[in-house]
């Protein structure tokens, strides 16, 4: 504690009154007292005084002692260095500027991506005590964490457990139909149990959370707590809203209470608008509603671990919990496995999702980085040759190269703090930029993660910047700091000798390491280009929208009615080419996910492994092909007597065909869908893009009007017109709510976005990457720049020497755009090495386009050639034009 | 003066603590004075030595320091004991007496610890 208060005062003194006024006061007052005792015992005053400087000792010996006992000596020298570093600087404000901005870009964009890394993985729950809390998932047969639980296996899990002091199950609907008096809209909202709020510990902003009794009763209570943006967005922040009904899906939900300003929920990513009680699940029009155990399944649960318990002991627990027996569910479900996750981040499949991207991310921005960092060593390393003299005269006069070395060191610091401090203002423009990738998803769901600042981001950039500075500073200050300070001062600074080796080096890699990158950034280009095209398709001028009458209680009847008069309305609108449709669920018109498998084979009989197939199934109405532009390689497409009781029709795509018909006589022949026969009238191109992991797969297409079990009121609708699709979309949705006001309308956007959001990770990847390559070519020439210049600016005497001994102008320029691009040709060599063996990496991010392709390598060798002389020009020139007689007079 | 030693690391804090407090509010000459004086002019203490040591103190917040006018009229600066230097002092010179205890029973002659 002592210690602690005089450091304290010892940095006041730092930067508090000038040291030594008082002392010196202080000495004088002790010498003339001492003078005084002396004459008073008989000495003359000169003898007094002289008695007395003999006694009490150097003055200024003892002014350093007090200065060093004052203050900090260690801070203060930090203190100089930075002042000296600064000055430095400052002196050289062209290399000051552009090392700060090539680490602001640099740590900006690396601090960037950390904060999604940050928002995806790290971040804990925004409620209280968010340690305490645990995900229950079930793991299916397939790794995937969504299995879902029966209602009453979580019942069981609650009530049998000593883990938990509180448990609520959660399902994410991510479309629910609003109503309100302003028109419908899609709202993302959550099922939850009635301790919901008090578990995660979230005081409401208005009314209250639900109370125990409202999730007791299947379909009895509807009630609804509403968040904050919904209740200022739909009910302009209007306090009355507490008793008010509003309809979801149908229903008429009583709102009880509006969440906090910044509370979406428990999912991050998935912001929810909206809460209601899980035992108003089925009645809201999922599964069916007396929530037994063949009922529609819940996504998981979210726990609050009783105090004392840990995640593992709490997962020992539940793994051995029993939750259900055979009677009670007969229709046994496949093989599924509770695990425990903590709720920092996204849930663990979309985490798993998100993780390769976002590792790719930060493998490009650390390149940039150490591009940037190579580059930077290479500057200082050339400035240590101009700072040699003024070094080795510090040297001389006493300074020690630990002291040299700390004070360049400081320097390279200040730099990367300055750059550091820089790059923040950058990684906030930067996050605006990626969020946008983040905002929507295909399926026109909104998300939003919390990328706000914290400490984590904090520490991860300081590290960055300590890092930085130490590493581009290190080489090039104990170099500095080692030389022979005998020639040195007696050469006057005129070395022959080029040390350069290690700045060459430096250049190659960051050729090498910035053509890695261009590399990958042309390829994902083309991969771009590919992608939004469409493969086999055309999603220009095309608008897609999911119509689905089922939330709203349609009967099949209806359905059928709504489908028809929605085809021929929209046909007979202005500007509407054709019309398609297909049935709904899982999937994109284009693109069509997991969940719509179907099992065929050749024969009648029951299936067995080898002689049936798993293939996509879905089913089409008549001009899908037509409007989508996809090729029927044979055949037909669907028309309107592909009815029910007509011969049954199946149209296959090329890769189903090759599959079940390798001598290619598909064309007419039968093939079994649920031990039924459909007749082959048509092959169709294949639509989905091929890369190197994902082949097409077999795709099966049958008649909407033909299959009755799927018509259930979902469908989808991809309308070719013929202007600007963006700005037709409002017209084609006021033509389906003229026909049902209230018909929920979802998906809707132009194909082209569309497929732009569907591939966000390729297009994101190509943005990224071009950025930072187009960066690291810039930096490379920078370096290659500055390298020739101080490469020249130290050979002066040398190449005035030679132009005196009759060397043409021509053959200076020669020598030294020869030692440049000899040095851009090495790097682009060891980047296309390490492209081929790197891109491997890119591999799920490139469709219709090889890693090794040859065009792409072309193109970027090219550029490279083109940049890497305009480089060495400069220098070259300066060269050219150095005068023999000044250059050796001077020296 | 060659005979006078150089004053003993670590035991000068302790010295001047019990001069100030022995002598009241005492400025840094009288301190030196008192200090040679004590030690039968065996120690010498100058400017390099006292100052720093005085510094210390004042940092540590076991003395104060304030400007005052000496006995024959010169401005000098006059440290007095704090609280804290006061309990600082009593404990350090316990130790001391300790210490020096412990260490002269190994040059008594036949008095061997049991």
């Amino acid at each position: 504690m002592r210690q602690l208060c005089a450091c304290w005062r010892r940095v006041r003194g730092l930067f508090g009154r000038r040291p030594g006024e008082d002392l010196s006061a202080e000495l004088e007052s002790h010498l003339l007292m001492q003078i005084d005792d002396h004459v008073r015992s008989g000495m003359s005053p000169d003898e007094a005084r002289r008695a007395a400087l003999i006694q009490s000792g150097g003055i200024e010996q003892a002014k350093q002692a007090y200065r060093e006992r004052e203050s900090l000596p260690w801070l203060e020298t930090l203190c100089q260095d930075l002042r000296f570093g600064w000055r430095m600087l400052r002196k050289s404000p062209g290399f000051a500027a552009v090392a700060v901005l090539m680490l602001a870009l640099g740590i900006g964009a690396n601090t960037a991506i950390f904060s999604f890394v940050d928002a995806l993985f790290l971040k804990p729950l925004a409620v209280s005590k968010p340690e305490q809390l645990v995900r229950v998932y079930a793991k299916g047969p397939s790794g995937h964490y969504g299995a879902g639980f029966a209602y009453p296996e979580f019942t069981r899990l609650r009530d049998h457990n000593s883990s938990f002091a509180a448990l609520s199950v959660e399902t994410e609907r991510p479309q629910l139909h609003l109503v309100t008096g302003g028109g419908s809209e899609e709202i993302r909202g959550e099922f939850v149990s009635g301790n919901y709020f008090d578990l995660l510990g979230i005081p409401l902003h208005l009314g209250r959370g639900f109370l125990p009794e409202e999730d007791s009763v299947p379909g009895r209570d509807a009630v609804a707590v509403i968040s904050d943006a919904l209740w200022k967005s739909r009910f302009h922040a209007d306090p009355a809203i507490l008793g008010h009904e509003i309809r979801i899906n149908d229903i008429s939900f009583k709102v009880v209470g509006v969440a906090p300003p910044g509370f979406y929920g428990d999912l991050t990513g998935l912001p929810a608008e909206v809460w209601v009680p899980a035992m108003m699940f089925g009645a809201a029009g999922y599964g069916c509603t007396d929530h037994s155990y063949n009922c529609s399944l819940f996504d998981g649960m979210i726990g609050r671990l009783a105090p004392g318990q840990t995640l593992a002991r709490a997962q020992a627990e539940l793994s051995s919990t029993i939750l259900w027996s055979a009677t009670d569910w007969p229709e046994k479900p496949s093989r599924r496995e509770v695990v425990l996750t903590s709720t920092k981040g996204e849930s663990p499949d979309d985490a798993a999702e998100d993780a390769a991207q976002m590792r790719l991310l930060m493998l490009v921005t650390a390149s940039l980085l150490l591009i940037a960092c190579a580059n930077l060593a290479g500057l200082l390393l050339a400035r240590g040759v101009m700072r040699r003299r003024e070094i080795a005269v510090r040297l001389s006069i006493g300074a020690r190269r630990s002291r040299v070395v700390r004070q360049l060191l400081t320097e390279s610091l200040l730099l990367a703090s300055l750059g550091g401090v820089a790059g923040l203002g950058v990684s906030f423009g930067a996050k605006q930029l990626l969020s946008r990738f983040y905002a929507t998803d295909s399926e026109g769901f909104h998300h939003l993660y919390d990328l706000s600042f914290d400490w984590r981001v904090l520490v991860y950039s300081m590290a960055l910047v300590l890092i930085m500075g130490t590493l581009f500073g290190l080489v090039p200050a104990r170099r500095a700091s080692r030389q022979d300070l005998v020639s040195e001062l007696k050469e006057g600074g005129t070395e022959l000798r080029t040390k350069g080796w290690l700045s060459q080096v430096l250049v190659v890699g960051q050729v090498a390491l910035s053509m890695v990158l261009v590399i990958a950034a042309g390829l994902l280009a083309r991969s771009g280009v590919e992608v939004q095209r469409g493969t086999n398709f055309d999603p220009d001028h095309m608008i897609v929208l999911r119509v689905r009458p089922e939330l709203t209680k349609y009967t099949q009847q209806q359905v059928d009615a709504l489908v028809r008069q929605m085809d021929r309305r929209l046909k007979e609108t202005p500007g509407v080419q054709s019309v398609a449709f297909m049935e709904g669920g899982e999937g994109l018109v284009w693109n069509w996910g997991d969940g719509r498998d179907a099992t065929v084979s050749l024969l009648g009989h029951a299936l067995t492994r080898g002689e049936s197939l798993t293939v996509r199934k879905q089913d089409v109405g008549p001009d899908f092909f037509r409007t989508l532009k996809i090729p029927l390689l044979q055949g037909r497409q669907f028309e309107e007597q592909d009815r029910l009781g007509s011969p049954r029709v199946a149209i296959v795509n090329q890769a189903m065909a090759q599959r079940l018909w390798p001598d290619g006589s598909a064309m007419g022949r039968s093939v079994f869908v649920n031990a039924q026969p459909f007749q082959v009238i048509g092959i169709s191109a294949d639509i989905q893009p091929r890369n190197a992991i994902r082949a097409p797969e077999p795709h099966l297409y049958l008649s909407y009007w033909q299959s009755n079990a799927t018509r259930q009121g979902d469908v989808r609708l991809a309308i070719r017109v013929a202007e600007d699709p963006a700005g037709a979309l409002p017209a084609i949705r006021r033509v389906v709510q003229s026909l049902d006001p209230n018909v929920p309308i979802g998906e809707d956007m132009p194909m082209s976005e569309q497929v732009n959001l569907e591939y966000m990770p390729v297009l994101l990847a190509q943005r990224v990457m071009s950025f930072c390559g187009l960066l690291a070519l810039c930096l490379s020439a920078v370096g290659l720049y500055s390298i020739l210049a101080f490469a020249v600016r130290a050979r002066t005497r040398e190449i005035g020497i030679r132009m005196a001994l009759g060397a043409r102008r021509e053959d200076v320029l020669r020598l030294v755009m020869m030692q440049g691009t000899k040095l851009a040709f090495l790097g682009v060599v060891t980047g296309a090495i390490a492209a081929l063996i790197s891109t491997r990496l890119l591999a799920s991010l490139l469709f219709g386009v090889s890693r090794a392709d040859p065009v792409t390598y072309l193109c970027v060798t090219v550029l490279v050639f083109l940049v890497a002389p305009a480089a060495c020009y400069f220098p070259a020139h300066r060269a050219m034009r150095i005068d023999p007689v000044r250059a050796l007079r001077t020296e | 003066m060659g005979d006078r030693t150089d004053v003993w690391q670590g035991t000068l804090a302790l010295m001047v603590l019990k001069t100030i407090e022995a002598m009241g509010p005492i400025h840094g000459y009288g301190i030196a004075r008192r200090i040679e004086q004590t030690s039968g002019d065996m120690l010498s203490l100058n400017y390099g030595t006292l100052y720093p040591a005085l510094l210390k103190l004042e940092q540590e917040g076991a003395i104060t320091s304030e400007w005052g006018a000496s006995e024959n009229n010169r401005k000098a600066k006059f440290y007095k004991l704090t609280r804290a230097g006061r309990k600082r002092l009593e404990q350090e010179a316990r130790e001391w007496e300790q210490a020096t205890a412990i260490v002269a029973r190994f040059f008594k002659p036949g008095e061997e610890p049991a």
